[in-house]
């Protein structure tokens, strides 16, 4: 059973994971689907796969019921596993990959609770730096911020290393989703969002396009999806809108590149994409079907329960 | 709706092929694995001694409180100390699967493509699925082509508007996610079509990144021009109007058919070039230089009137010039031209806009393409232009203009600044312009970039 897809950062590579205990990756141009590697070194079900930027060079990580992350990298033509992180106690859930501003960070959460970050620091060292009792039970998603820094993108002198603020986002077995933020090279837990009543599946936070507002998308067990906005810099007030209830568990959220489309993905098997109108309000705007010949699409409006 | 272990679908762990978590592992391997899971405790340690766990006030806090809910089936399995114990190097199997159940994968890819894993089941036989989407299918049905695996399928058509590819280059790997992110949001037959603007400004971008060093204005009015299909035919004025300012003290009579009491003839209906310019010659023979500009300009004999006129006094030069261009329709992209390159900011630049005016791309290209010696009255005319265009709603097409000046980035609160950069930081204050807005700008968040990445001025 596939749990994962994701395609590169240039759409010509797709990288899956199975309860097989593969990681595959396909060439995807064209058209085309010619498998490039298949790679084995997980011993349980690989829950996820998580794409670096492009300018480290082609890097895969993945995460596996095994207890392993293990990042996979493509060295003259042929991939091969560059290094294996065992330090969490229990299944790793997710793999996420900071953005690219902050370095090769990899954000790791746990069925044990404890979140690590995997930063390389050079020569194939790693870093660890680990978030213990992150959730209770278990931590089932991250997702970094977007790197916004305080100031004009153009004013910033090159050669000046920008001051960045670190943070991201998880969601755990609590029901809670959770804020991070590195303060003088410590993790700190900056937000607990309470609005889930049952297991908190995914979490994503939305890329920027400018605005001064957070926008991160969560999804439950509870059949519920919040969008959580934050209006002011700092990060202190937080507050949820029910996007639907669905009847069935929502395992993914996703956001497009211009975060104005939310991919919900649930138990009824169905993708919807909702996206949000002038005055504030999110709307279904299609119901993607699978395997068919066509869209269709849902009339804008769909009630949202409150 | 299990807590996720929902076991009692699938049937234990052992399904998923020969799950080697169950059982343990044998020889070296596991000798190292042992070795590894024996050394967790105090890895462990190390991390909450060494300060780089959060061991902060609030996590401490949150501990003990979080102890309160633990499950007492699952404690067992989590508590660090357990590793040390009877070494199953293996998760016990009461730790939950992530996923259990089929279940329906769904991410965002960089090109805007939504992918998608239909959830299936191994051990029904069926096969994995995975489908790439294109977004504008979301817009228009349209056939779409999934991509399995381990199915053979039709190929994933790749939705190419103008798939720029550059080898050997970071830099030049840019566009092609853009090009699918905006063929896909705009589909590439509509982008055109939903907003001209867009539609040019992606050609331009794309002509920029083939590697032009420089874009002269003639390149881009060319892109300006190209699109617009159906070139207005701008309406001429009657020129028998703009002949008021004509002193008539000489009598000339303006009827057709009636005798010319000077030269006693009886000036026919329809007078072909030849017979209008013996008359004007005519006129001349008797010295009657006004007459005959007259004669000419009623006429439509520019050119004779024009020379004639420029070799008199400047006052009667300027007359025949006005009565000239005031032949031609006020949005005429000809008189944009001409009024810039005598020295002033085209009526087009203010006008543009208005749906009475008509389409402000020729006049854009004329001004590009033309630029008077006068730089700063060039950049005067295009930000105008952008003024009134904005003024008027037509944001995308006063951003171009904006562009197109070279207008600097500024911040989004300040009033002054014409332009922000989308990505950049904007400080806090007012609220800020509606998402849908900005969300149709995103082109030019990759506008920025390509002004940041090239070197030197990319638009002369």
């Amino acid at each position: 059973m596939i749990h994962d897809a994701q395609m590169d950062y240039y759409g010509t590579r797709l990288a899956t994971c199975s309860s097989d205990r593969s990681v595959k990756i396909f060439d995807v141009r064209n058209g085309g689907q010619i498998l490039i590697a298949d790679l084995r070194g997980h011993e349980g079900p690989v829950w996820q796969v998580a794409w670096a930027h492009p300018m480290y060079g082609n890097i895969l990580a993945s995460c596996s019921y095994d207890r392993k992350v293990i990042i996979w990298k493509e060295e003259n033509g042929t991939w091969e596993k560059t290094y294996e992180y065992t330090g969490h106690d229990s299944s790793v859930n997710s793999v996420c990959w900071a953005p690219h501003d902050y370095g090769l960070i990899l954000a790791c959460g746990s069925s044990d609770g404890a979140i690590s970050l995997l930063s390389y620091t050079g020569d194939g060292q790693w870093e660890v730096k680990k978030i213990s009792n992150a959730h209770t039970i278990g931590c089932n998603a991250v997702s970094w911020a977007p790197a916004v820094v305080p100031g004009s993108l153009i004013e910033q002198p090159s050669g000046q290393k920008p001051n960045y603020i670190k943070r991201f986002a998880s969601g755990g077995c609590d029901n809670l989703v959770k804020i991070w933020k590195e303060e003088d090279g410590q993790w700190k837990e900056e937000q607990k969002l309470e609005a889930h009543s049952d297991w908190v599946r995914d979490v994503a936070w939305a890329p920027s396009i400018g605005l001064p507002t957070s926008t991160i998308a969560s999804c439950s067990q509870d059949g519920r999806v919040f969008i959580w906005t934050c209006d002011d810099a700092s990060g202190n007030s937080w507050s949820p809108k029910l996007l639907h209830k669905f009847n069935d568990v929502v395992w993914h959220v996703s956001w497009s590149i211009t975060a104005n489309i939310l991919a919900v993905s649930g138990g009824d098997n169905k993708v919807t994409l909702w996206k949000e109108s002038v005055d504030g309000l999110w709307a279904c705007i299609s119901d993607v079907n699978k395997g068919q010949g066509g869209v269709s699409a849902v009339t804008e409006g769909q009630q949202n329960e409150q | 709706m299990g807590r996720g272990a929902g076991q009692e679908a699938w049937g234990s762990p052992r399904d998923f092929g020969s799950n080697p978590c169950v059982s343990p592992p044998a020889g070296k391997e596991a000798e190292e694995k042992r070795a590894a899971f024996g050394l967790l405790p105090s890895l462990l340690l190390q991390y909450r001694e060494s300060g780089l766990s959060s061991s902060s006030h609030e996590l401490s806090q949150y501990i003990r409180d979080g102890a309160d809910h633990y499950d007492p089936v699952l404690s067992g399995t989590w508590s660090p100390a357990q590793a040390g114990g009877p070494l199953v190097s293996t998760p016990d199997p009461v730790v939950p699967l992530k996923f259990s159940l089929p279940h329906m994968a769904v991410c965002f890819g960089a090109g805007g493509q939504l992918v998608l894993v239909c959830p299936h089941c191994p051990a029904e036989g069926q096969l994995p699925h995975v489908e790439l989407h294109s977004l504008e299918v979301c817009h228009s049905p349209a056939p779409q082509t999934a991509l399995g695996p381990l199915a053979g399928v039709a190929p994933f058509a790749l939705r190419d508007a103008n798939a720029v590819h550059h080898p050997n280059s970071y830099l030049s790997s840019l566009p092609i996610p853009c090009c699918h992110l905006i063929s896909s949001q705009h589909g590439p037959s509509s982008l055109h079509h939903a907003s001209p603007c867009l539609g040019i400004a992606f050609s331009l971008w794309c002509s920029l990144l083939m590697g032009t060093d420089s874009m002269v204005g003639s390149d881009t009015a060319e892109l300006l021009i190209q699109d617009c299909r159906c070139l207005e035919k701008y309406k001429r004025q009657n020129p028998a109007a703009n002949l008021l300012g004509l002193t008539d003290d000489e009598g000339m009579s303006r009827q057709p058919g009636t005798l010319d009491l000077i030269t006693g003839e009886v000036p026919p209906i329809v007078e072909t070039q030849a017979q209008i310019v013996e008359k004007f010659t005519k006129l001349l023979y008797y010295g009657r230089k006004k007459d005959a500009l007259v004669w000419a300009m009623r006429n439509q004999l520019w050119g004779h009137a024009l020379f004639l006129s420029s070799k008199m006094d400047p006052r009667t030069y300027s007359w025949v010039l006005t009565g000239f261009t005031s032949t031609l329709a006020t949005n005429d992209p000809l008189q944009t031209l001409f009024q810039l390159m005598s020295g002033r900011i085209p009526q087009a630049a203010l006008c543009c806009g208005d749906a009475t005016w008509g389409d402000w791309r020729p006049h854009l290209a004329v001004m590009l393409s033309n630029k008077a010696g006068d730089v700063d009255l060039n950049h005067r005319a295009i930000v105008t232009m952008g003024d009134s265009l904005a003024g008027r709603g037509a944001v995308e097409a006063a951003h171009f203009c904006y562009l197109m000046a070279d207008i600097p980035f500024g911040y989004f609160r300040v009033k002054a600044d014409r332009m922000a950069l989308l990505g950049s930081s904007h400080c806090d204050g007012e609220a800020a312009p509606a998402k849908e807005v900005l969300q149709s700008r995103a082109l030019g968040r990759f506008w920025g970039t390509v002004c940041l990445i090239s070197a030197g001025s990319y638009c002369k």
